[in-house]
């Protein structure tokens, strides 16, 4: 099937779309899609057919082509590499296929998808509801989302936050430099979960059926956990570990100057997660559900409205306190 | 070799793991090849570290240029680092050995080492808080202290910790400044300074506390963020 994919993609002739397009391929399964952005959004969605549908707004002036690449095809905006030179690529794509989406100033937003996912990114924002096997996100000086994903899960920021929730995975590992980490999901039997900060507090909930080794590491943060523990060994410095049942998954959080907080999860997720959560959906909805228009005509006026709503994701997301409110006394969106 | 035995050979080394886990590793070590040969390569990596004088003002080596230049030459691989081919996920992808990394980790290490003697020596301090950068003035010794300060080109913020890696990025993105717009070679440069203060702070720390296994692997780990980092602007600055 693949081998056939591979065909068929080969013999697809490259071809450019123009400001405003709205195509539809059908589409062999098992053909891997990959785009390129340097600046503006990918915003996609997913579908049982199979077939990929392509919208794209971008300047007169630029380009977006479509092209064979591998066992795939390669959807690329060609615009003079300079941040307001943005294209939108707006997509909807077979539930099945996997995902490679590399940019520079580009927001990532994926939702429904159930095929791998990589996402690399600088500037962007990286919000990826689904995944299935191998999620990779990457950016530099944003936040990461991820939520409803099974697989092998790695995220990377340096500058920003990692959320990730209603995850299914044995194998996790998320890193950023500056920014916090907040994990809610399976702790699978020998599975291994990595969280790492540098600067940023680090939380995880830990479900009621987990078995796991957990290990806490930091030089002068701290720890918290929402239940009791015994410690079954203390090394060197603030690192200690403890066993929660019979020790089968490892559980390494790291965070140098940071707060490490663990909790039980149980149905319900947590209150940070909850409010991530639905920021979350309210960014899907509006940036799935937007029509796709004239670049020239928005850009000013979205521009400054989506770096509004992410700052109001951005300083949500970190300032919880234990309730769930916003520590600083800002209002929360919903509140607004 | 499996990735939850890979996790543990840092661990292992440092003498770390705990004694049930250790001999799960060792069971394991005596049945793979592959984990067998990274863990000597990393106990020479380890040996040669320790046969390097603790701090040199200026860099006896730097490994990285090669490194470059070699990832540059499309198609041409590094000895001894695989280069993923094949379908689009992983087509523009190079990942290094453990050993290959922690090598370049050291090149690093020296050169961020010089740098941070010097930034001590003019008695400069760098800290990091969630998204804020600042410049404070701090005994070496002391835990890292915060304060907020937005990171900024104009700020005033580079202090000299920072010099030796931006002086790496920026002949790195020379080539692609046609490439790159100024934003980026900025988010670039300001996220090289956050690895760097992050880097000078685990270096402190460990002078703090020498006998800390964490903060060791912690600074390994951080160095690792600094030669991903690099290698990505390399990638973004050769990208067509």
């Amino acid at each position: 099937m693949l081998a056939a994919a591979a065909a068929i993609a080969a013999s697809i002739a490259a071809f450019s779309l123009p400001p405003g397009s709205d195509t539809t391929l059908v589409v062999p399964r098992g053909l891997n899609l990959d785009v390129a952005n340097y600046s503006g959004e990918v915003l996609i969605d997913a579908w049982k057919k199979s077939s990929l549908r392509i919208r794209t707004d971008h300047y007169e002036q630029d380009k977006v082509m479509v092209s064979p690449l591998g066992k795939g095809l390669l959807i690329k905006a060609y615009s003079k590499h300079q941040e307001e030179r943005g294209a939108v690529i707006r997509l909807t794509v077979p539930e099945w296929m996997n995902l490679d989406i590399s940019g520079i100033h580009t927001d990532v937003v994926i939702a429904g998808t159930e095929g791998q996912v990589r996402v690399e990114t600088v500037h962007g924002d990286v919000l990826v509801k689904g995944g299935r096997r191998r999620i990779n996100l990457a950016t530099v000086n944003e936040d990461i989302c991820l939520s409803d994903a099974i697989g092998t899960i790695a995220a990377e920021t340096v500058n920003g936050d990692a959320y990730l929730w209603r995850i299914d995975s044995d194998s996790v590992s998320v890193s950023t430099v500056n920014g916090v980490i907040a994990y809610e999901g399976t702790v699978r039997d020998k599975g291994v979960y990595h969280l790492t900060s540098h600067n940023g507090n680090i939380s995880m909930g830990i479900p009621d059926n987990a078995s796991a080794a957990v290990a806490i590491s930091t030089f002068s943060g701290d720890f918290e956990s929402s239940f009791p523990i015994t410690l079954s060994e203390k090394r060197a410095g603030t690192r200690f570990q403890f066993c929660v049942k019979t020790c089968s998954a490892k559980v390494d959080l790291e965070s140098f100057q940071g707060t490490i907080q663990i909790y039980k999860s149980g149905a319900t997720p947590n209150a940070q997660i909850q409010k991530i959560d639905r920021l979350s959906n309210k960014i899907y909805a509006k940036y799935l559900t937007k029509p796709v228009g004239k670049v020239e005509r928005a850009r000013s006026e979205e521009a400054m409205e989506k770096s509004a709503k992410y700052e109001k994701y951005r300083k949500y997301g970190k300032h919880y306190d234990d309730n769930g409110d916003a520590e600083d006394g800002g209002k929360d969106e919903d509140e607004e | 070799m499996s990735d939850r035995f890979t996790e543990s050979l840092s661990d292992y080394l440092d003498g770390g793991l705990p004694a049930s886990a250790r001999a799960e590793f060792e069971s394991h070590l005596r049945g793979c090849t592959e984990c067998s040969e990274t863990l000597e390569g990393l106990r020479n990596v380890v040996a040669r570290a320790r046969m390097l004088p603790e701090r040199s003002a200026t860099p006896e080596i730097d490994l990285w240029p090669g490194i470059e230049a070699r990832i540059l030459e499309t198609g041409r691989p590094i000895p001894g680092v695989q280069v993923r081919r094949g379908p689009s996920w992983a087509s523009r992808r190079v990942s290094f050995s453990v050993p290959q990394l922690a090598a370049a980790c050291l090149a690093l290490a020296i050169v961020s080492g010089s740098a941070v003697w010097y930034a001590r020596r003019s008695g400069l301090e760098q800290t990091v808080q969630s998204g804020r950068l600042i410049i404070g003035s701090t005994n070496a010794g002391n835990a890292p202290s915060f304060a907020d300060a937005t990171p900024s080109a104009e700020g005033g913020l580079r202090g000299e910790a920072s010099k030796a890696g931006l002086d790496e990025l920026r002949r790195i993105l020379a080539d692609g400044r046609d490439k790159l717009d100024p934003a980026t070679v900025r988010t670039l440069e300001e996220s090289l300074t956050i690895i760097e203060i992050a880097i000078g702070q685990a270096r402190r720390a460990l002078e703090a506390d020498p006998a800390n296994p964490y903060v060791r692997a912690h600074l390994n780990k951080t160095m690792q963020r600094k030669v991903d980092l690099l290698r990505r602007a390399t990638m973004l600055a050769s990208a067509p």
